[in-house]
């Protein structure tokens, strides 16, 4: 894999492993499960301004990992990603007025929260399955709108992405009916591989294709699926890395095709020395972005354990 | 886009300043052991937090609407001038990571001087981000790091020196003057503030409104002086490196020496009326009388910018002045031992600076960028070759300014209301 669509994947794994926690979430936040929403908001309240970063980070990462691509996609995805802005707005405003100013794990400002997190993740996804698969994208920039808005492997995969979040929420926040959760993560599994088999046939080769990438990432899957179900003191974090091998091998499954295979990525890759430095900065800059998080990620255990 | 980035730019202005006031506030609390700083620390930093989301969001729509509604210009920056905004990303991450631990670490791990300190790394976070996204500003202005000649001629990006972008000619005035009047914005906000409360509070709360506004005050002062010299030292770059930006500034029709300095006036049919002319003023406060000013009859006419950017220099000159005058006032008042924050008609004052402040802040940002017109990328790239022209974009458009309308108002209710429900006097009592 070309080390420029490598780093990108990457990033986009760590977003949209946070994201999609957030999914599980604001799913839970609308309808769910009252018995763990209060330490869903523990969990949110510091990790929220993070995910967000993660979403710039993606985007300047693409912009600058494939430049010449922009002009394509951003013409053609305007309307569903400037949607997902707008929607971003709500996310974070009324998250930091739930989460801030207003007692308890119910609050009206989670639930409008909780559905403008489902809503953005719905733009998110069925721009991303248009992109990947062409659906509703004819080139150069012919969009019909209500086709990727509504094309079928987006709204799969959107539902694979929102039963996965719950099955993964409930291993991280340790839910009650685990076993409906699970076999919720099993049905969102089968779904998108399904998905992935009939409306894009040729990502299974590229699975099969990436023998030693397949191995790793199902050794991670079923390491994290093992320990998440038994529980112990790292359970609560493996899911996170279940979700980012999972992504991290849909984008191998994929690659490097965009449009439905119609086209290569790698021909829209930066190919200056701007491309160069971008990767170095990456590797720097993410060094730096993990040790502070490990950072945080210890100051928050400490104070759950009451640490002074 | 130009409202999202007029919102933008005042959310970012507090957002670089308050982290200062709250390190301010937190590191006098320590040494004074005074728990009325601390208390103003820990009310600040939940203000911080609210409009850090409301202004992570509006900086993430800007970047994906220069994403969206420019991508032939962001396709060029990206495969050239994308490192300073990359970089950004890793300040931005900074300024978030160490925000949650800041809230998420009072009175725990390490003491108060370490909390401090991450406090003191979430202002370094925003300050970068803000110093690093000018630099792209500087490179629209004064572009460098690839062949332009080669790019226009046959549209091929050749020569890319990406590093280059971080170092234009504009760069270091830019950059100095952008961060001096964010901060004196954003202090003039928290001065406005902590005035109109000082005015209604009770004697209990007093003291902490006087001592949030006398570090807020303490800030705006640094900065507003620092703006004034920044911004000479700007205007003397532009007569070098965007001379027409700079001749349309000073309305100088034609290029001269001994050129005087035009006060104010308004072009009707192309001749400048009414307006005040200074002999050589121009010309020295160039550097001699013999210097000679850019004129526009040096470029073409379809390449100048909209000439109302003088009239709009011109009053953002007359305001520094005025802010600058204020602040003198202050300062010899307390000087003299008058106690300037004790008397309500200085208070008044004070609430009027900081909406001038605002729009002070708006109308440099407006100068700037109408100055640059026609063009996006200074003689490289004009905005009418950049734009995304789809009409599928204006409903949306209008949504966004109905969303900014509807949360802004929203997050200052819903501060008002928590800090109604949540009293000075108690929490000088908590801490």
């Amino acid at each position: 894999m070309n080390i420029l669509y490598g780093l990108n994947l990457a990033i986009f794994s760590a977003f949209f492993t946070l994201f999609s926690v957030e999914i599980g979430i604001a799913l839970h936040f609308l309808f769910g499960n009252p018995d763990k929403l209060e330490s869903m908001k523990k969990y949110i309240s510091p990790i929220w301004e993070i995910t967000g970063t993660f979403a710039v980070f993606y985007v300047v990462n693409f912009i600058a990992t494939f430049p010449s691509a922009i002009v394509i996609i951003g013409t053609a995805y305007v309307v569903p990603l400037l949607m997902a802005a707008l929607l971003f707005i709500f996310r974070n405003a009324f998250l930091a007025y739930g989460v801030y100013y207003e007692s308890g794990s119910r609050s009206r400002y989670l639930k409008i929260y909780g559905a403008a997190t489902i809503i953005t993740a719905f733009f998110v996804i069925v721009v991303l399955s248009s992109a990947i698969g062409g659906y509703g994208f004819n080139m150069p920039n012919q969009i019909h709108l209500i086709q990727v808005l509504f094309n079928p492997f987006g709204i799969s995969m959107f539902f694979a992405v929102a039963l996965i979040a719950l099955f993964v929420n409930s291993l991280i926040f340790n839910t009650e009916r685990k076993a409906l959760y699970t076999l919720f993560g099993a049905a969102g599994i089968l779904w998108a591989v399904f998905a992935m088999r009939t409306y894009l046939s040729y990502s299974i080769n590229g699975i099969v294709s990436n023998l030693p990438v397949l191995i790793i990432s199902v050794a991670l899957l079923l390491v994290s699926l093992v320990f998440g179900v038994k529980r112990n003191r790292i359970s609560s974090f493996l899911p996170f890395f279940f979700t980012f091998s999972a992504i991290v091998l849909f984008g191998f499954a994929v690659y490097p095709y965009w449009f439905g295979g119609t086209i290569s990525s790698l021909n829209y890759l930066s190919s200056t020395a701007t491309g160069y430095f971008s990767s170095i900065i990456t590797v720097i800059g993410g060094t730096f972005v993990i040790v502070a998080l490990l950072y945080f990620i210890r100051i928050v255990y400490l104070k759950q354990r009451g640490y002074k | 886009m130009g409202f999202s980035l007029a919102v933008h730019i005042i959310l970012a202005s507090v957002g670089v300043a308050l982290p200062v006031i709250i390190v301010i506030a937190e590191l006098l609390g320590i040494r004074k052991n005074d728990k009325v700083y601390t208390a103003l620390a820990r009310r600040l930093s939940l203000v911080l937090v609210v409009l850090f989301a409301i202004g992570t969001a509006s900086g993430t729509l800007v970047a994906l609407e220069l994403f969206l509604l420019w991508p032939t210009f962001m396709s060029l920056v990206g495969q050239v001038a994308i490192l300073p905004v990359y970089v950004e990303v890793f300040a931005f991450f900074l300024e978030a990571i160490f925000l949650a631990i800041y809230m998420y670490s009072w009175n725990t791990l390490g003491g108060r001087k370490i909390h401090a300190l991450f406090g003191v790394l979430v202002g370094i976070g925003a300050a970068a981000s803000a110093i690093l996204i000018t630099m792209l500003n500087s490179w629209m202005n004064t572009p460098n790091g690839f062949d332009i000649s080669a790019y226009l001629k046959s549209g091929v990006i050749a020569g890319v020196k990406p590093l280059m972008v971080f170092a234009t000619p504009a760069t270091v005035i830019e950059v100095s003057h952008m961060l001096a009047t964010t901060y004196f914005a954003g202090a003039f906000i928290f001065c406005m503030y902590m005035a109109l409360r000082l005015l209604k509070s009770n004697a209990k709360s007093r003291e902490y409104y006087r001592k949030g506004l006398m570090i807020a005050f303490s800030l705006a002062a640094v900065a507003t002086f620092a703006s004034a010299y920044t911004g000479v030292l700007s205007i003397n770059s532009l007569a070098r490196v965007q001379p027409e930006k700079y001749a349309a500034f000073e309305a100088n029709l034609f290029s001269m020496a001994n050129a005087p300095e035009i006060i104010g006036g308004i072009f009707i049919n192309g001749t400048l009326k009414d307006y005040i002319s200074i002999p050589n003023l121009q010309s020295v406060l160039l550097g001699s009388p013999s210097i000679v000013v850019p004129g526009l009859n040096q470029f073409p006419n379809n390449t100048w910018p909209p000439l109302i950017v003088h009239d709009t220099f011109d009053i953002m000159v007359f305001l520094a002045f005025g802010f600058a005058g204020f602040i003198l006032l202050i300062l010899l008042m307390a000087l003299f031992k008058q106690r300037p924050f004790e008397r309500a008609w200085i208070l008044r004052l004070v609430i009027i600076a900081g909406v001038f402040a605002v729009i002070l802040l708006e109308l440099g940002w407006m100068t700037a960028e109408v100055g640059r017109q026609p063009w996006i990328i200074y003689n490289v790239m004009l905005v009418s070759q950049a734009a995304n022209t789809s009409p599928s974009i204006i409903p949306i458009a209008i949504a966004f300014v109905a969303v900014y309308v509807f949360i802004l108002p929203l997050t200052i209710f819903i501060l008002k209301r928590v800090f109604r429900n949540k009293p000075v006097d108690g929490d000088l009592v908590s801490y």
